[in-house]
């Protein structure tokens, strides 16, 4: 059995993705900040290990990580899920000019840093497993659309993060990748303004949102079985 | 988990290499097969046999991808035999590891045409079928020869260069449809087009590929199971690459 560990497992993309792995057999354990009912639900149905942890606090991410890698009896799968898409409280479109230096700071601590951190605490079990390391992207990130600034550089840096991290864990077998969705029906699209979401419509050749289902499977299917792709980001974006 | 219960494939050059692995994986799926093949009767023949032991329908064709009136004919026998076809792969290609100096123009014309307007005549054959059932999926075969700059023959990376660009254009006509098109892009793989290479380059490769090692025909084809089934609907036009982290 596969044992995986999801960050930002209590979102709506979180949950979605918790659910696929368990499904698929493998053994889940999730971290979560803000949404303690729906973390205490989703570890009540899965019946798996959760922990409240608040990805602002660099320091503490790789002690709790291994804390819960050690529950699993190893990790074949990381999975980096949690997302800010806003600078702001409460969260919007930003603007450049609304850009707040603490909103940036805490965003790319979340986005960027606790990914990073993440990583460089399970790289050793990682590769005890050979296993994968999948990231939460975004086509904000990777092509040039209407996004929130913030939002858009902490998904580019998921991809530099990806590029280097194949690298250097590739000789220990472990894989790194990066999905990277258009539009989802839910999930961190929520803030998209209604002419912007028109606007992606128009230029989506499968002219419809994804679902959180479809950008899971992928994130899924790479976690459990992939073996040769690394060092990529794949898009899911309905061909924009 | 089978990918691909139900599902019916086309997929060309199928009866060596990555082909057969296509074939047989997307069997184990649970996909029904239909695979063509140029010229080697004798591991055709092979497949055919591994194909039956694993219980899978199947049909075989022998046909060049280039061979206009025998596609259509083989696509019409196909969907006859086993019903529309909802996944294609245009996996049939060839290469030579030639230098520009020693290229002729013959030789350019064959790997163009066998791996980009085969690629054309295979789809458009297929395509009406699916255009008509609002439902498909076509996964192209590139390389990483066609993504990056690395030494390799200039008629082969044009070539698969071009099958990224026919990817894409595809993929915006055929959105409408609800036809997914998607490319593959494998790095060097186990006794593959690369299995000519001079000793001095399959070194440099293995050096400069993060996972240090070719990949192998089964974890192409089971990434291709993923890719062109139900799981993966929200992708379309993407070329993904399988290199190890070249």
């Amino acid at each position: 059995m596969k044992r995986a560990l999801v960050i930002g497992g209590s979102g709506q993309l979180g949950q979605v993705l918790c659910r696929a792995l368990h499904a698929a057999d493998a053994r889940v354990a999730f971290t979560y900040f803000k949404s303690e009912t729906a973390a205490r639900a989703l570890q009540s149905e899965l019946g798996c290990d959760a922990l409240q942890l608040d990805l602002r606090e660099l320091s503490a991410i790789g002690p709790a990580l291994l804390g819960l890698a050690e529950g699993l009896g190893g990790v074949d799968c990381l999975i980096h899920a949690a997302t800010v898409s806003s600078t702001l409280n409460p969260p919007t479109f930003d603007r450049l000019e609304d850009a707040t230096v603490d909103g940036f700071q805490e965003l790319m601590a979340i986005n960027v840093g606790s990914a990073f951190f993440a990583c460089q605490a399970l790289a050793r079990a990682l590769g005890e497993t050979r296993g994968n390391i999948v990231l939460l992207g975004s086509v904000d990130g990777i092509k040039p659309v209407p996004s929130p600034p913030p939002y858009a550089v902490s998904k580019a840096a998921l991809k530099g993060l990806a590029l280097s991290l194949c690298k250097a864990l590739g000789p220990s077998g472990v894989c790194v990748n990066v999905v990277a969705p258009g539009v989802l029906e839910r999930g961190a699209s929520h803030t998209l303004p209604e002419g912007l979401r028109a606007e992606y419509l128009k230029h989506c050749g499968l002219k419809r949102v994804g679902s959180l289902e479809e950008a899971a499977n992928l994130v899924c299917w790479l976690g459990l079985h992939n073996t040769y792709i690394t060092g990529q980001t794949l898009m899911v974006d309905g061909g924009l | 988990m089978k990918l691909l219960a139900g599902k019916r494939v086309l997929i060309t050059g199928g009866s060596r290499g990555l082909g057969r692995e296509l074939c047989l994986r997307f069997a184990e799926h649970g996909a029904s097969i239909g695979f063509s093949y140029n010229r080697n009767a004798g591991a055709a023949r092979k497949l055919e046999n591994e194909l039956t032991q694993l219980g899978a329908s199947f049909r075989s064709y022998q046909c060049s991808v280039l061979d206009t009136d025998g596609t259509q004919k083989m696509v019409k026998d196909l969907e006859e035999q086993l019903g529309p076809l909802d996944i294609l792969v245009n996996n049939a290609g060839i290469s030579q590891n030639l230098p520009l100096a020693l290229l002729e123009e013959e030789d350019f014309d064959r790997v163009m045409d066998t791996n980009v307007k085969g690629t054309y005549l295979t789809t458009r054959a297929v395509v009406r079928s699916m255009m008509r059932r609002k439902s498909g999926v076509i996964l192209n075969m590139g390389s990483l020869a066609g993504v990056r700059m690395i030494e390799a023959p200039i008629h082969y990376c044009a070539s698969k260069a071009a099958v990224v660009g026919l990817t894409e254009a595809l993929a915006k006509e055929l959105a409408r449809h609800q036809i997914r098109v998607l490319c593959m892009a494998p790095g060097l793989l186990e006794d593959g087009v690369g299995r000519n290479l001079p000793e001095h380059r399959l070194k440099d490769y293995l050096h400069h590929c993060a996972l240090g090692r070719v990949g192998t025909f089964r974890e192409i084809a089971e990434a291709c199971a993923f890719l062109v089934s139900d799981l993966n609907g929200y992708m379309t036009g993407a070329t993904v690459i399988a290199d190890g982290g070249v």
